[in-house]
């Protein structure tokens, strides 16, 4: 805080000065010093630039840089907040999971939903603090040169009779968890009620115990299930479905069911207390058209959240798209707060089994 | 000592205790403010509730649950593991290095080098393409009908160590091969001419000599072992958790900062035991040279009884080969070497394969570079240019490359500036609390990098550092000088120390001596030190990612960038270069300084 006010005083000061002699010059100056920069997920590439930043440097003047970091940026809005020295103004590719984190922490500023843009979306898809701009769910992949006549849901990869070839599970107590409880047949609807219970948990564990010999790779990071798949090693890879899809793009033979797969979002938010708040603000509307998030879908393959973005695609390519009515209908949404309850928990025991292998 | 120059009353001795602990002090207090305050402040957490209420709880948690005493034991095992085959398999190529002619040892060194220029997330996808199910070495074996099915080569504890090993036996290598430079070779020949055949001479004479080397690069790699978690993670099966990983998962996923610090504190005090052993058992004098001041008479017995040990297991070994070598001599036809000619088949076949074994990543990625397949598979199909025209097609990877290596030269000049001094003091002097000092500058290597950076933020925040290049030149020297202290240390431990007298009496200044008689005869070991420390800087992605200027490219951030958005031969391809560029750096520094020793 500090370092903040003090910068802004020196600002004001010096403005009074050089702006009687030189205003414009100052102005571009004072520019340079506070850039707009917006905090982006790292595996997007240079689309954030193309989708929004671009256009809106063209819209507004004001120049948008991305700041790439990694995953689950809470520990960086934390210390931003703590310290007043901003990494950035502004973040992307905030979960949902992370939203509620930060809502807790009470890390965030407000944004503006005054926009036509945001008053067409769908209520539970608008936060006074947070807009969710994609949806992505881990779905059911595979190689289908191993599986031609295709897989369905998570309930093949645990029969392994019927199914053999490599598996892998993601080493991460959600993830492994959520869809453990789908392979051993659990509706998806009973999945939060069933966990809610110690032997709900028992249940899902031994659904553990039992897949657990017949998995070859217990994967960690995206660039390793690229690899992973790119080289044919595996056969049965659960996954995001962009991430799938991408790899599809690119050749791999991957195939992809939306069946019981489960979904979150992911979406902008300010840190408290951002020196460009306003301007992010007027940069979260902005984003918020539907073309724009059409554009953004092109490279990254989630969904769009704005109901309109998908009078902006290709129809056969919108099919591929997880908020594609007819995917979305197969799915169910992750729910956060319940992860926000018992994620720790999970951690722990989730840590003590997979040690004990 | 210290206590008569306490109770003398003249300022003269004073002035003396002050001159000897001088040297150390921009070192130690470089560590004391960017690391130790920082990190404490995050440990300090360990005692608190998320509530800031002063608490235990972490620690009952910590020994409730057997899991945590699980992960410590597999922590410290698997560190065990990694230092035996770095040192047994390196050995045998420090030696060859160091004992061939100058001009063929640098072109070995080159390849020595070679996994230390390939980003570590490189190396591990390279692992991958070699050792999966799909992999280089299955496919291989599979098409020569030599196996049914594909061989678990990865994935368990077999991946883990390869993958690290070959992160760190370049550098217990080069740590060895600083000592051995420095071995006088006319001693072995004075051991033959004394009648010592020459596997006993080895043993006896040369391999003690090595030995400060191996203590040292085995205590580097052990250490450094600790706070591993990239191959573990990616390589391993899931039960190969290490305690580092565990750290950045309640860091980063779990928020559960308090927890996270109590981790640390164990991972710490592990190592801090460790060291401790480590000065019991071997002795840190192994490393600092005080066995001239009779340190063995103040070992404890346990000291005292393994030091015994190893002299008698040393000699053991010696007269074994020995009378391998009679027996043989006895079996094969004799043969007349003529004067000079020394041919070690053995030694070549150990020296040669270990090279292989670094090198081979690196030997795939190239024909993968050139690969038209889009993922990094085996084999490569076609051949293109395409994957190199992403690296010079955009100005971000070039001005990226540059200023790493910038970033890195600064970094290795400051840790030398930092640690040379210390390392000399730590070397020559007795110094009370050399083996906290000598811990103090570890510490920064077991730490995930993630809470130094977590710590070093909160300063810089406060010091308006955050987002300079200052601040991640010095973040970055945080890491780089444990490797200078230790290897300069390990050099100084050889040194003969009566050549500086014998230029004093000539009537060279102090000065003069240090830089004409000194610093020549240390030329090796000092550009080991300096190349650990730039490389480390090289590969560094903590802190260009938490505290570096945001907009700025770096190397390691590039690349990790790069590699999270898709995976295909381009990794490969700025591998390669990277390679050939530093590659033809070493060259023409090679070319430059021969020419200039032949016209002096």
């Amino acid at each position: 805080m500090p370092i903040g006010t003090s910068r802004r005083t020196f600002l004001k000061v010096g403005g009074l000065a050089a702006g009687a002699l030189a205003a414009p010059t100052f102005l571009r100056k004072a520019w340079a010093q506070q850039p707009f920069t917006v905090r982006v997920p790292g595996g997007y590439g240079d689309i954030w630039e193309l989708a929004f930043f671009k256009p809106f440097e063209a819209a507004t003047g004001i120049k948008a840089t991305g700041v790439v970091s990694k995953d689950f940026p809470f520990n960086e809005f934390k210390i931003s907040v703590e310290t007043g020295a901003y990494r950035w103004s502004m973040a992307a590719g905030v979960t949902k999971d992370l939203y509620f984190r930060l809502r807790e922490a009470d890390l965030m500023d407000p944004i503006d939903v005054n926009s036509p843009d945001i008053a067409d979306r769908p209520a539970e898809n608008v936060m006074p603090d947070w807009l969710p701009y994609g949806l992505y769910c881990f779905t059911m992949a595979y190689r289908e040169t191993s599986f031609p006549q295709g897989l369905e849901s998570y309930r093949d990869m645990w029969n392994v009779a019927q199914f053999p070839g490599r598996r892998s599970l993601r080493k991460r107590a959600v993830d492994a968890i959520e869809m453990t409880a789908r392979g051993i047949g659990i509706p998806a609807e009973d999945i939060y009620p069933t966990l809610k219970t110690p032997e709900g948990w028992d249940k899902v564990f031994a659904g553990l115990d039992e897949i657990r010999p017949h998995i070859a790779v217990w994967w960690e990071s995206d660039p390793q299930m690229d690899q992973l798949i790119g080289s044919g090693d595996l056969d049965i890879f659960p996954i995001s479905s962009h991430r799938a899809q991408k790899l599809k793009n690119d050749g791999a033979p991957v195939g992809i069911s939306y069946t019981d797969g489960y979904f979150t979002t992911q979406g902008w938010a300010i840190p408290k207390g951002s020196p460009q708040g306003d301007v992010a603000r007027e940069f979260i509307k902005f984003a918020a058209q539907p073309e724009l998030e059409a554009e953004f879908m092109k490279s990254t393959l989630m969904g769009p959240m704005h109901p309109k973005a998908f009078d902006h695609l290709d129809a056969d390519f919108a099919r591929t798209l997880p908020t594609y009515p007819e995917n979305l209908a197969k799915m169910r949404e992750q729910n956060a707060q319940f992860w926000l309850e018992h994620g720790e928990a999970a951690n722990t025991r989730f840590e003590e089994w997979i040690l004990r292998g | 000592m210290t206590v008569i120059a306490t109770e003398l009353p003249a300022t003269r001795a004073d002035r003396r205790l002050l001159a000897r602990y001088l040297p150390l002090v921009p070192a130690v207090a470089f560590l004391a403010i960017v690391f130790v305050i920082p990190v404490a402040q995050l440990l300090f957490l360990s005692f608190f509730d998320n509530k800031g209420v002063p608490t235990v709880a972490h620690y009952e948690r910590l020994v409730a649950n057997t899991t945590y005493f699980q992960v410590v034991l597999n922590t410290l095992s698997y560190s065990a593991w990694t230092t035996l085959f770095c040192i047994v398999g390196g050995y045998p190529i420090a030696y060859l290095i160091a004992t061939i002619s100058a001009r063929h040892r640098n072109p070995l060194l080159i390849w020595i080098l070679v996994p230390l220029w390939t980003s570590f997330l490189v190396r591990v996808l390279a692992w991958m393409v070699i050792l999966g199910a799909q992999g280089v070495i299955n496919r291989t074996l599979l098409s020569l009908g030599l196996i049914e099915r594909p061989l678990d080569l990865i994935y368990n504890f077999f991946g883990v160590m390869v993958g690290s090993v070959h992160a760190l036996m370049p550098i217990a290598i080069l740590m060895m091969l600083s000592v051995m430079l420095n071995i006088d070779r006319s001693l072995s020949s004075a051991a033959s001419t004394l009648g010592a055949r020459k596997s006993m001479a080895f043993w006896r004479v040369y391999f003690p000599l090595s030995l400060p080397g191996v203590a040292a690069s085995g205590l580097m790699v052990f250490v450094t072992a600790l706070g591993f978690f990239i191959a573990p993670q990616l390589l391993g099966s899931p039960s190969n958790i290490m305690l580092a990983q565990l750290i950045i998962v309640q860091l980063e996923e779990a928020l559960n900062w308090e927890f996270a610090a109590a981790l640390s504190v164990v991972l710490l005090a592990a190592t801090i035991l460790v060291v401790v052993v480590f000065d019991r058992t071997l002795g840190l004098s192994s490393l600092t040279g005080e066995v001239r001041a009779g340190a063995s008479t103040r070992k404890g017995g346990l000291g005292r009884l393994s030091g015994d040990l190893g002299r008698q297991l040393v000699s053991g070994i010696g007269w074994g080969s020995v009378y391998a070598g009679m027996l043989l001599g006895k079996i094969l036809p004799y043969r007349r070497r003529r004067l000079g000619e020394e041919r070690r088949p053995f030694l070549w076949i150990l020296g040669l394969i270990g090279i292989a074994f670094l090198a081979l990543p690196t030997f795939f990625l190239i024909p993968i570079s050139v690969s038209e397949n889009r993922f990094l598979a085996w084999p490569p199909e076609g051949f293109t240019w395409q994957w190199y025209q992403i690296y010079f097609s955009s100005a971000i990877w070039v001005d990226a490359t540059f200023r790493s290596i910038g970033v890195g030269l600064a970094t290795a000049a400051l840790s030398m500036v930092l640690g040379v001094p210390a390392a000399f003091v730590l070397a020559r002097q007795r110094v009370i609390g050399k083996s906290v000092i000598i811990s103090l500058m570890l510490l920064p290597m077991v730490l995930p990098h993630i809470i130094v950076a977590v710590g070093l933020f909160y300063l810089y925040a406060k010091v308006g550092l955050v987002g300079t290049n200052i601040g991640l030149i010095i973040g970055n020297t945080i890491f780089s000088l444990p490797y200078v202290v230790i290897t300069v240390m390990a050099v100084l431990r050889n040194y003969d120390e009566r050549l500086d007298q014998a230029a004093w009496t000539l009537g060279a200044t102090r000065g003069v001596a240090f830089r004409r008689i000194t610093l020549p005869l240390l030329k090796a070991g000092m550009v080991t030190a300096f190349l650990f420390a730039f490389v480390k800087a090289m590969d560094e992605l903590a802190i260009a990612l938490f505290v570096a200027d945001a907009g700025t490219p770096l190397l390691p951030k590039q690349l990790w960038q790069e590699m999270s958005y898709k995976i295909d031969p381009s990794l490969a391809a700025v591998s390669t270069l990277i390679l050939v560029i530093v590659g033809l750096s070493i060259a023409i520094v090679q070319i430059l300084n021969s020419f200039g020793a032949k016209r002096s």
